[in-house]
C-alpha cells in the first residue's frame, strides 16, 4: 500500500518538475545524519577490533600473506569468454556511452534530472563504476573511451604519417601530479559548479581533447598511466576487487579481496597525495554538508569580519558569498595536506618507535596502499543512497536520452517510483561499512609491517601508531556522518 | 582454521555484540511484533498514529515565521500549513509532493510520513529552501 501511495503522488510530478535551477548540486541523498549511539558503538568498535587484529599477529605462529590466488584465465570458460570478443563489445559501449552524454548534453533538455548525461556521469560511472571495479577488478583498463579514442586517432596518424613517434618524452619528475591536479579540477566541479548538461558536455568535450593532445604528445602508456585522472584513480580502486586482470599482465587471477593492495607500494608521493586525496575529498563533501562547518564561517569568521562588513547580516551575506567560495575551495584543496601532515606525524612516529634506518618518505609510501580500504568504503557509506535513488532512473533515462518524451528502449517506465531507502538500514550499513574498512586497513598495514621488519617485536610496536592514526581517520569520517545537516 | 582464528573471531563477535547491547537506547517491549499484549491493545482500539501540524509563513521571499527544521517520526500524520504573499508552488523532495498555493491564502499539505530520512522542501517561484523535513526511523 505503501508503495501505491508514493507512486500515486510521484508519477505525475517526479519527471516533468524542473528543481530550483542552481539551488543545490546534482543529486540528492535522503540522508538523517548518524544517531549519536551508533557513532560512538562505530568508534568503539573500530578501538576494539582494531587491538583484536594486534592480538591475531602477536598469536599467530607464521606470516599471513593474501597467496597468490588462483588462475582462472585457462579455463575452458574463460577462453570461450574471450571467443566472445566482449572486451571489443565493452569498448565500443563505453565509447558509445560517453558520445551519448556528450551528444544528450548538446541537444537535449537542461532539466539535469530529464537529460542522460547527468545520471549517467555523475552517478552511474563516477559512483557505480566505481564500486563495479572494486568488485571486477580494473575494467577500465580495457574500456577507457579515451583511451579507445587516442588508438583510434593513433591508427589513423599512422596511416597518415608512417614513421610519427610521439615528439616529447613524459618528464620524470611530473609524475603523478598531473592525474592529481585532474582529480582535484575534477572534484571542484562536482562539489561547486552545480552543472547543467550542457556545460557538463562541453567539460567532457574538452576533456576528450585534452586526452588526444596529451597522448599525442606523450605518447599513449604515459599519458594514460600518469595523466588520466579516472585511469589512476580506477586503477588504484581495482586493487581491492578479487579479480586481478589488465591488458598489460596475462590472465585473469581470484584472489582474496584486498590481497592486491600490497602487491606493490605507490612509487612516488604525488601518489600518496592521490590516496590521501580519495580520503580527504569525500570527507569534505560529507563536512560541507553539516551545520557546523556552515556555523563555522557564517557564525564565527562572519563576527570577526563585522568591523569591515557590517552588521547587517543580509547585506554582508552577498558581500561575502564569493569568499564563502573561495573558503570553501581553499578547504577542499588544502584537505590532502593536512592529511598528509597528520598521515606523516604518525609514520614519523612509527619512526622512532622502532628506531626504523629508512627514510620517513620511504616509509610513508610503504603504507600509503594501506589506506585505500577506508577511502572506499567511505565513498560508499557517504555515496551509495544517491546510487540507489537517483540510479535506478538510467534505463529510463537511457530511454530518453534528451528528454523529449522518447522511449527508445521501451524502459521508460522502469523504476518511475521514488526509491527512498530506510534511514534506519542506511545508517547501519554506513557504521558497518566503515567499521569493516577500517579493519580490513589495519590488518594490511600489520602485513605491511611483517615483511617490512624483520623482527616481530617491531612489527608490531610500528603498527601502534598506525593503528591510532587509522582509528583517527574513521572516527573523523563517522563524526561528519553523525552531525546535523545544514538547511538549505 | 587455526584455533586463534577461531577464538579471535568469537571475541570479536562478543565485541560487537556487547557494544551494541551497551549502548543501544532502550526500545520500547512494545514495539516486537510478537508481543501479544500488542496485538490486543491493537484490536481494541487502533492506534491512531499522531497529526503533527505544522506552520509556515512567507513574506516578501522570506520566511517569516515557523520552523526551519521539521522532524517526525516515521509513521505520524504531518500537516504543513504554508501561507505566502505570493502565488507559488511548494515542493516537498523525496515524497514528491507539490502544493499551489495563492497570494495570502494558507494552503495545507496533509501526508502521513512512512519513509524516514532527511527532505528539503521548497517554494520554487519565489526559489526559496524553506527547510527540511526529518522522519526519524522507529
Amino acid at each position: 500500500m505503501r508503495r501505491r501511495q508514493l507512486l500515486a503522488t510521484a508519477l505525475p510530478a517526479g519527471a516533468l518538475l524542473p528543481l530550483a535551477a542552481g539551488a543545490h548540486s546534482f543529486g540528492r541523498a535522503y540522508n538523517l545524519p548518524v544517531p549519536l549511539w551508533l557513532y560512538l558503538y562505530g568508534a568503539a568498535a573500530a578501538l576494539l577490533l582494531s587491538f583484536l587484529v594486534v592480538a591475531w599477529f602477536v598469536a599467530s605462529p607464521a606470516q599471513h600473506g593474501g597467496g597468490g590466488g588462483i588462475e582462472l584465465g585457462l579455463r575452458p570458460w574463460a577462453r570461450a569468454l574471450r571467443r566472445l570478443h566482449l572486451r571489443e563489445l565493452c569498448r565500443g559501449l563505453s565509447l558509445l556511452a560517453l558520445l551519448l552524454c556528450i551528444a544528450s548534453g548538446l541537444f537535449g533538455t537542461q532539466n539535469p534530472y530529464a537529460n542522460f548525461n547527468m545520471t549517467a556521469f555523475w552517478v552511474g560511472f563516477v559512483l557505480g563504476f566505481t564500486y563495479l571495479t572494486a568488485l571486477l577488478g580494473d575494467l577500465y583498463a580495457w574500456l577507457n573511451p579515451w583511451k579507445t579514442l587516442a588508438d583510434g586517432a593513433a591508427w589513423l596518424a599512422q596511416h597518415l604519417l608512417p614513421g610519427r613517434r610521439a615528439p616529447l618524452r613524459y618528464p620524470v619528475a611530473l609524475a603523478w601530479w598531473p592525474a592529481l591536479g585532474f582529480y582535484m579540477a575534477f572534484i571542484w566541479i562536482e562539489l561547486f559548479g552545480y552543472l547543467k548538461p550542457l556545460p557538463l558536455s562541453l567539460i567532457l568535450l574538452a576533456y576528450t581533447g585534452l586526452n588526444l593532445l596529451g597522448a599525442a604528445l606523450f605518447g599513449r602508456a604515459a599519458w594514460f598511466r600518469h595523466c588520466e585522472f579516472f585511469a589512476v584513480y580506477l586503477g588504484l580502486v581495482a586493487r581491492m576487487a578479487p579479480l586481478q586482470h589488465g591488458p598489460d599482465r596475462p590472465g585473469l587471477r581470484l584472489r582474496w579481496p584486498f590481497a592486491a593492495v600490497l602487491d606493490e607500494s605507490p612509487p612516488h608521493f604525488s601518489l600518496l597525495l592521490f590516496v590521501l586525496f580519495m580520503l580527504s575529498s569525500t570527507a569534505f563533501d560529507g563536512l560541507r554538508e553539516t551545520a557546523p562547518w556552515v556555523k563555522l564561517f557564517w557564525g564565527e569568521v562572519y563576527g570577526l569580519l563585522k568591523p569591515w562588513v557590517g552588521d547587517n547580516f543580509i547585506a554582508a551575506y552577498g558581500r561575502l558569498r564569493p569568499w564563502f567560495l573561495a573558503w570553501e575551495s581553499a578547504a577542499l584543496l588544502l584537505s590532502p595536506f593536512l592529511y598528509l601532515a597528520v598521515y606523516l606525524a604518525f609514520v614519523w612516529l612509527m619512526r622512532r618507535l622502532t628506531a626504523c634506518a629508512a627514510p620517513l618518505g620511504e616509509l610513508a609510501l610503504r603504507f600509503a596502499a594501506c589506506l585505500l580500504p577506508i577511502a572506499l568504503v567511505y565513498n560508499i557509506s557517504h555515496y551509495y543512497t544517491l546510487l540507489v535513488i537517483q540510479g535506478v532512473k538510467l534505463p529510463a533515462l537511457a530511454s530518453d536520452p534528451l528528454g523529449r518524451g522518447w522511449d527508445l528502449l521501451g524502459t521508460r517506465d522502469w523504476f518511475s517510483a521514488a526509491v527512498i531507502p530506510d534511514a534506519g538500514v542506511v545508517w547501519h550499513v554506513q557504521v558497518g561499512l566503515i567499521v569493516f574498512g577500517h579493519i580490513v586497513s589495519v590488518y594490511l598495514a600489520h602485513l605491511e609491517a611483517l615483511q617490512l621488519f624483520p623482527d616481530r617485536r617491531r612489527a608490531v610496536l610500528s603498527q601502534v601508531p598506525m593503528l591510532f592514526l587509522m582509528v583517527a581517520f574513521t572516527t573523523a569520517g563517522l563524526w561528519i556522518l553523525s552531525q546535523p545537516i545544514k538547511n538549505g | 582454521m587455526k584455533r586463534p582464528a577461531v577464538l579471535l573471531i568469537a571475541i570479536g563477535i562478543v565485541i560487537l555484540v556487547g557494544l551494541a547491547l551497551l549502548l543501544r537506547p532502550g526500545t520500547p517491549p512494545a514495539a516486537t511484533p510478537t508481543s501479544p499484549a500488542r496485538a490486543i491493545t491493537a484490536d481494541a482500539a487502533p492506534a491512531q498514529p499522531p497529526v503533527r501540524s505544522f506552520d509556515i509563513v512567507v513574506g516578501h521571499g522570506r520566511r517569516v515565521s515557523g520552523p526551519e527544521l521539521i522532524q517526525v517520526h516515521a509513521g505520524d500524520n504531518v500537516v504543513l500549513r504554508v501561507t505566502s504573499d505570493q502565488a507559488d508552488e511548494l515542493h516537498l523532495h523525496g515524497y514528491d509532493l507539490h502544493l499551489h498555493l495563492r497570494p495570502g491564502e494558507p494552503g495545507a499539505l496533509a501526508f502521513q510520513a512512512l519513509h524516514s530520512g532527511r527532505f528539503d522542501y521548497e517554494l520554487h517561484h519565489a526559489q526559496l529552501e524553506l527547510g527540511a523535513l526529518e522522519v526519524l526511523p522507529q
